[in-house]
């Protein structure tokens, strides 16, 4: 009893310092994410499971670097850049990371907007003499933004937290279609373990993808500013440690739920996919049309989750690098840029998506090869702060440790480079 | 308006020898505290442009700062170095870029660039930069018309307090002092671990005692925790009771246990014995250093004791008389209170038990009592302060309404 008692307050005691790791690994998997993981399950099948083990290790290291970060310094990792690297080098970055996050951000709302495409589609809702459907999605998008907007400027860290630990639940959506679509268990777990390999580049190239996307400087911002934001202690390194872990596997658990989803229904019928709305209208003839809507209702949950999270991390890492106060847990008033910056990405990134024929795809593009160009230099910028060891002391990355993070980055920048020069080959 | 000078114009700067031939590079200015308001700035740090070499050459030779090139009064070969003075700071390594307390305004800023100034023909540091004009010096787009608009802001250099681990960095600034402890602990908050250890540090361990009190919980630990044990003994035995069972009970046991072995006897029988009660309950709430007298003192001895002890309480209101064969040691039975005011209006030869307030038990509380209860009982007598017994009756603290109103308002 005693024993109960005494363990069930450290799981209370957990769940209060349980946070920024979690949402920021979740978070990861936004719209884009979700398209590239279903499409590559679409293509391949349960062939490139096997990468998300080798994902979820790059992620539970990158993370706990940017948790010890967080928590000995109590500065967002736009602050320790600045800081170390001063104001010329800082701005650069700062320049790509704003376009990389803003495209990104457009293509949440794009995210809003799709999931809605699938279900008009599917109720046919345009068919008529009105486009009721895409009168629903015009709808989602505005109203979507709009309460995000009320949402973060009104609440304070610990509501927002809350809200945002709650819509991680909801990515069980992904899990359901997956059991509907019936997929070939033993398969899809012996996949996961036992690697396969293909020289088709195609194949290669999904694979660099599934591994790419994973891994976006926005995450460290935001999960970094939001340890710093929430307080955390030396003390609760350990828990704050478990927590960027919990969330790196569990995101990585979605995403083989997805591959599996798509792969049991779509690559097994050979289905040609191109979009995430192909993805969520084929699911529908092989597991019912829960399995679709079960889809689409995942993709929105994710996309709104990622258009709050990515604008807020945009605002903390320009904020703190310019010295500009900063923090969910105050008003317009006191952090004016901080807002701003919020409000002008949600404004925009929403605004482009309901443009009809606004060019979606150069704008994600071009967002893509920011995120690309920022990569690298955001590694490096990363190991050099963990490896600081008068800024980190005792908790300065040393020997095999340190060794394992450059490694990481090597592999990181490879795949990173071929993913930017992969248009070049095609 | 004489054109204003910055550190950021002068980083990188060539630096040329009398017979114009490049000797090397500025990488920092040096700047030298002493008893002046604003330090003087005695040398810089150029790296030479044959060896790459870092050496830290005296101000004092420099003939003519120009803004992208610095001249010197003798030929390369007379150039002689000078060594680091425990009083010297880097304004580029140690300040630029970081974070600096602002005094007035009571926040933490950063430094985007430094205004140097001649006073009386010598360099010295004036003021810091925080504007986003600062900012814009530093990428070379300050002098572009469409940003005219951003006007530069200075904070004085008598009026910020810089943050750091060197001895110069952590000397306090006599304004930084002056502050009120809870202003104190909102700029503790906002700083890194190892920089609020130093600001507690370098505060004398009193004012550090107060400002710890208003710190929030959860920053208390950590900032304990990034000062030597010796400091943290210091602070701790400035607070009073009731201050240092809320520490405790929020950090380890074996940390509490290793803590309370620097303590002596009675303070540590005190904070153990109150340990073990709920936040929310009178014993969990209550002050145990409040100030007691006996019955059969006259007024006179109660203004000779108030005088003699009045040190170590932080303020005071009421005397508790207490029956106790220990006389006012702690413990017993409680008889009455007597007002300051009482005290001062009173005849001097008078005893204490006529005039003393008698207190009924219904008025007083015991200490398993929740919260609620004892906001109840203020409201009903009006009281402020509540005495508070154990399970024997005896009396053992107060609960003032300022530990109620904490409870119910905790951000505040």
């Amino acid at each position: 009893m005693e024993f109960l008692k005494e363990n069930w307050k450290k799981v209370i005691f957990f769940l209060s310092i349980m946070g920024p790791g979690i949402i920021t690994a979740t978070a990861g998997n936004d719209s884009g994410g979700i398209a590239t993981y279903a499409v590559a399950g679409a293509q391949f099948g349960y062939g490139l499971l096997w990468a998300l083990i080798p994902v979820a290790i790059l992620l539970i290291y990158t993370l706990d670097i940017s948790t010890k970060l967080g928590i000995v310094t109590r500065l967002g990792l736009a602050a320790l850049i600045r800081e170390k690297f001063r104001v010329k080098l800082t701005i650069s970055l700062l320049i790509l990371v704003l376009i990389a996050n803003f495209g990104t951000t457009v293509s949440e709302f794009a995210g809003i907007s799709s999931s809605f495409q699938i279900i008009s589609n599917e109720l046919n809702l345009n068919g008529g003499d009105i486009p009721w459907g895409t009168i629903l999605q015009t709808i989602a998008v505005i109203l979507s933004s709009i309460i995000i907007w009320i949402f973060i400027v009104k609440g304070n860290y610990r509501r927002v937290e809350k809200v945002f630990l709650t819509l991680i639940v909801f990515y069980a959506a992904y899990v359901i279609s997956a059991f509907l679509a019936k997929p070939d268990w033993p398969v899809a777990v012996k996949s996961l373990v036992v690697p396969t390999f293909s020289t088709d580049p195609a194949f290669l190239f999904t694979m660099v993808g599934v591994i790419g996307t994973t891994i976006a400087p926005w995450m460290y911002f935001y999960h970094n500013s939001t340890i710093a934001e929430k307080g955390i202690s030396e003390d609760d390194l350990k828990l704050s440690r478990i927590d960027s872990c919990v969330g790196s596997i569990l995101t990585n658990i979605i995403v083989f739920f997805i591959m599996v989803a798509a792969a049991a229904t779509i690559f097994v019928n050979k289905l040609p996919v191109k979009t995430v709305e192909d993805i969520g209208h084929s699911l529908i003839p092989f597991a019912g049309e829960y399995a679709g809507y079960l889809f689409a209702f995942g993709l929105f949950n994710a996309s709104i989750f990622a258009a709050a999270i990515l604008p807020l991390s945009t605002a903390y890492a320009i904020c703190e690098a310019l010295g500009w106060e900063t923090g969910i847990d105050k008003g317009f008033r006191e952090a004016p840029q901080f807002y701003s910056i919020f409000t002008g990405m949600i404004a925009t990134g929403a605004l482009i998506v309901l443009i009809p024929h606004a060019p979606l795809l150069f704008i994600m593009r071009l967002s893509q090869v920011a995120n690309g160009v920022v990569l690298p230099f955001f590694l490096v910028y990363l190991l050099l702060l963990a490896e600081d060891e008068k800024l980190m002391g005792k908790y300065a990355a040393r020997g095999i440790v340190r060794w394992f993070g450059w490694l990481i980055a090597v592999i990181l920048i490879g795949l990173d480079i071929t993913l930017l020069a992969a248009p070049l080959f095609t | 308006m004489p054109t204003m000078l910055f550190l950021s114009q002068f980083l990188d700067a060539q630096v040329v020898d009398s017979a114009d031939k490049t000797v090397g590079k500025i990488l920092d200015f040096i700047a030298t505290t002493s008893e002046k308001k604003y330090p003087e700035i005695t040398a810089f740090v150029m790296r030479d442009r044959h060896t790459k070499e870092e050496k830290i050459i005296p101000f004092s030779y420099i003939a003519n700062l120009g803004k992208d090139e610095v001249t010197l009064d003798r030929l390369e070969g007379k150039i002689q170095s000078r060594e680091i003075s425990p009083q010297d700071f880097f304004l580029y390594r140690d300040i630029l870029d970081k974070q600096i307390v602002d005094v007035e305004g009571t926040r933490v800023v950063r430094v985007n660039d430094l205004q140097i100034g001649m006073i009386s023909g010598k360099p010295h540091v004036l003021s810091i930069d925080i504007s986003n004009r600062g900012i814009l010096r530093r990428i070379g787009l300050d002098r572009l018309r469409i940003f005219s608009f951003v006007k530069p802001r200075f904070i004085d250099w008598e009026k910020v307090q810089m943050i750091g681990s060197s001895l110069k960095l952590s000397t306090l600034s006599s304004e930084l002092v002056k502050l009120h402890p809870a202003d104190l602990a909102n700029i503790i908050e906002d700083l890194a671990p190892q920089q609020s250890g130093h600001l507690i540090k370098s505060l004398d361990s009193e004012t550090a005692a107060k400002v710890f009190e208003e710190l929030e919980p959860q920053f208390r630990y950590a900032i304990m925790k990034s000062i030597d044990q010796r400091s943290t003994t210091e602070i701790l035995s400035h607070m009073p009771v009731d201050e240092l069972v809320d520490y405790f009970k929020s950090i380890p046991k074996r940390e509490s246990r290793k803590l309370m072995g620097n303590f002596d006897e009675e303070k540590k029988k005190a904070v153990q014995k109150l340990v073990q009660y709920e936040d929310d309950t009178a014993g969990g709430l209550l002050t145990s250093e409040i100030l007691r007298g006996n019955p059969n003192w006259t007024i006179a001895d109660a203004r000779d004791y108030i005088k003699e002890i009045s040190d170590s309480f932080r303020t005071i209101n009421f005397m508790y008389i207490v029956n106790d064969k220990d006389g006012v040691s702690g413990g017993g039975k409680l008889a009455g209170v007597i007002s300051l005011r009482s005290i001062i209006v009173a005849n001097p030869s008078e005893k204490i038990s006529k005039v003393m307030k008698r207190i009924k038990k219904s008025q007083t509380i015991n200490v398993n009592a929740e919260i609620e209860e004892i906001a109840e009982m203020m409201t009903k007598y009006n009281l402020s302060s509540v005495a508070v017994l154990d399970d024997e009756e005896k009396f053992i603290g107060v609960v003032t309404i300022d530990d109620v109103m904490r409870q119910f308002v905790p951000d505040a």
